[in-house]
Order: structure tokens, then sequence, then C-alpha cells
């Protein structure tokens, strides 16, 4: 458990510091689909000003429009911890929308070992690296006062056995279960675009 | 727990080479030669591949990778039973040809399915065309055909087993290919729809 929050602690870093030489060498103008996950410092102002202020805050829940042809769909949420470590535990999807709902993220493909470290360190396809999607096992860590983005080409709450295609306009109800926080529902929007 | 933390730093690697190659690339913003994607050097050619391009029926026609009907054709490999990557990079570019107007008829787009098995010719036509209504669906269950046409664009695929359950991997790029059958620039996932566009724009201009 050390090792994993040193990690994470580097990878933050590393994405900080990404962000802030990005932005020192392009004159950053807001991205409008939002690549990978992030875990960044919560304005806590802004948290704040969401009334109870310590409690997890979930905004901008959307899912994308699903072709007919396939059964499978991805929602996406803004999550901001409360005063305390907390984790999302599962996801649940009333059975008129899709049969199941699971936490998924995408990782490198052969299992993150050594040797796929090493196959993306060359670079001659500009960083085109293979991905797979498993699911989140053991919860979805949402570290206090932080802000964990479920968003394209990240985390995200794969819909599965859709009783039929989610359609632009349309909106439905996730229950997410927290260890702490217990049961919270959301309502998501069904958009073509991302928001 | 070690798979986990390796993963982790694999994610970190991977973040800081992206960051790297978009600082290389200049970030798009100035200079007339400045992409948001990637120029690889030498230039792949991938002209003289072929894939059979299919019909809802099953009707197969040999695709030849490359820009025919307009200046540039986009090849994506992915597959349809893919909730977030796949329809990610069809809306974006769905958004970009829309941003284009009519200099969108010159620019094709072939989504090569890593999943035929499953990517049946009706389910494969059908998901592309629900993004692009007048995408290429390319298809074929003949393996080494597949591989080898693969890694003329230097992607790679397969399934690898995720919770006892075989799952597909697939690389994540966006790739443009030229009438010469140059593939002249490949996107990482994630670009955006705008960069996309303003990529494809100075693109169609080079193409007399």
């Amino acid at each position: 458990m050390f090792t994993t929050t040193r990690t994470r602690r580097l990878l933050i870093g590393s994405g900080l510091a990404l962000a802030g030489l990005l932005g020192a060498a392009c004159g950053s103008d807001s991205a409008s689909t939002s690549a990978g996950t992030n875990t960044t410092e919560a304005e806590t102002a802004g948290a704040a000003a969401d009334s109870a202020g310590d409690a997890i805050a979930i905004s901008g829940a959307w899912a994308r429009t699903s072709p007919s042809e396939v059964d499978t769909g991805a929602a996406y949420m803004t999550i901001t911890g409360g005063t305390d470590d907390d984790s999302l535990l599962k996801v649940e999807v009333p059975s008129a929308i899709a049969g199941m709902a699971q936490i998924h993220e995408m990782v490198p493909a052969g299992g993150g070992t050594e040797s796929s470290m090493a196959m993306g360190s060359t670079d001659s396809t500009g960083g085109d690296e293979a991905m797979v999607m498993q699911e989140v096992k053991g919860g979805l860590e949402i570290p206090a006062g932080k802000t964990v983005e479920l968003a394209p080409g990240g985390y995200h709450v794969m819909l599965m056995e859709l009783a039929a295609p989610l359609k632009e306009g349309s909106t439905f109800d996730l229950t997410l279960t927290f260890d702490k926080a217990g049961e919270k529902t959301v309502n998501v929007e069904v958009r073509t675009e991302a928001p | 727990m070690i798979g986990r933390r390796s993963r982790l730093r694999a994610a970190i690697v991977g973040a800081l080479l992206v960051g790297a190659v978009t600082l290389a690339a200049g970030c798009g913003s100035d200079g007339d030669a400045a992409f948001a994607g990637y120029e690889r050097t030498p230039t792949p050619h991938v002209g003289d591949l072929t894939l059979p391009a299919v019909e809802a029926d099953g009707t197969e026609t040999d695709l030849a990778m490359k820009a025919t009907g307009g200046k540039v054709m986009l090849v994506y490999f992915g597959y349809t039973n893919c909730p977030d990557i796949c329809p990610t990079t069809l809306a974006d570019i769905r958004q970009a040809l829309g941003d284009l107007g009519d200099q969108a008829s010159d620019v094709e787009l072939a989504m090569v399915s890593i999943d035929p098995e499953v990517d049946t010719p009706e389910i494969l036509t059908g998901y592309v065309r629900s993004f692009v209504p007048d995408a290429k669906a390319v298809r074929t269950l003949d393996d080494a055909r597949l591989r080898a046409a693969a890694e003329g664009f230097g992607a790679d695929y397969g399934h690898e087993e995720v919770d006892g359950k075989p799952q597909p991997y697939h690389t994540t790029s966006l790739y443009a290919v030229d009438p010469e059958g140059d593939l002249v620039l490949s996107w990482t996932f994630g670009t955006k729809p705008d960069d996309l566009a303003a990529d494809l724009r100075t693109l169609l201009g080079r193409v007399a």
C-alpha cells in the first residue's frame, strides 16, 4: 500500500510537471475531449460552495450515445472527495437501461510489465501504445479533497447488456456506492459529444 | 499489487513520452509545418497493402490503403464491442469532419476490425456508419493478412486474458494516408477534434 501511494504521488508529480511544461510551451487552451485520468487538487472553495462542503460530490455525469449494433456503453463523471479518503465500491444501473455496470479503466496491454514499458519507450510510432480495458478491483480510490475524473481513455463506468441503445437527450440514474459516503444517485445525460 | 504498480509506472512513462512528443512537435501552434499529429521518419508506405472492405450483406471489395475517392484516407484499427476508446475516436472524427464542412468530402474513413469474429459485416458496417455515414468497413478473417497490414501501419492488436476472459487490445492511434499511399500523419488517442480538423485542412491543402 505504501508503494501504491508513493507511485501515485509520483504519477501526480509527473503529471503536474508535464502540465506545467505544456502550459508554458503551448499557452494551453482547454481540452474539449479530455483524455486520460487525472487526480488533481480540488479547488476547495468550489467544493465548499457545494452545500455540505465536506461531502463527496459528483458532477458532469454523461454517457455517450451507443450505436444500435452493440450492447455496451460508457458513462463518465467527475467525483470530488470529501474530508475523508473514500472509495467507490460499485455502480448499479436500472435493469430498464442495462444488465450491469462496472468500473473500468484503460491500461497498457501486456499486463504493464517491464517489457511493455520498454515497448512504450521505442517511440517510432509517436507514442502509440496498445491498450486494454480491465475492471477496477477493490474499489476506485477517491482521496479526501481530490478530484477523480472518469473520462474517455481513463476510468469509465462500463454499461453492459444495454436494454436499448442510449439515445441523445435521454437521461438515466446510476447508483454509486462509496465505502464511507454510502449510496449516491447521479443523473446521467446521454450525449453525442463530450460536454 | 505488483502488476498494478508496474502499470502505474508504465502510465507515468507513457505520459512523459506523450508529453515529450507533444513538445517536440511544437504543439501544432505556430509554423506552417506544425501538426498536432505525429509525422514519422521515414514516412511509412502502406499503399501497396490491401484489405477487404465489406458491405452488410458480406460482399467484399479489395481496398488499397491509400486515398482514392478523396485526398486523405483516415484508417483506424478498432472493434465494435469497445465502449470507451473507439466510440470516442469515431465521435471525434465525426466532429472534425463536421468542422471541415465541404472539405470533408475529400476525407475518407476506413475502420479496420481487430475483432473480426465478433464484428460481422452487418455489425461492422452499421457501427462505423452510425458515426460517419460513408465510412468503409474493413474486415478479414485471414489473420496473417490483417497482421501484415497492421504492421505496415505500426499498429498492434490481439486478445489478452483479463479476469479469465479474452479481451481485445489495440493501439489507439488514428492514421492519415495520402493518395500515394504514404502514411503522412498519425494522431494519438485524445487529440482534440479541433486539432484533428486543423491538421486535416493542412493535409488537404498539400494535395492538389
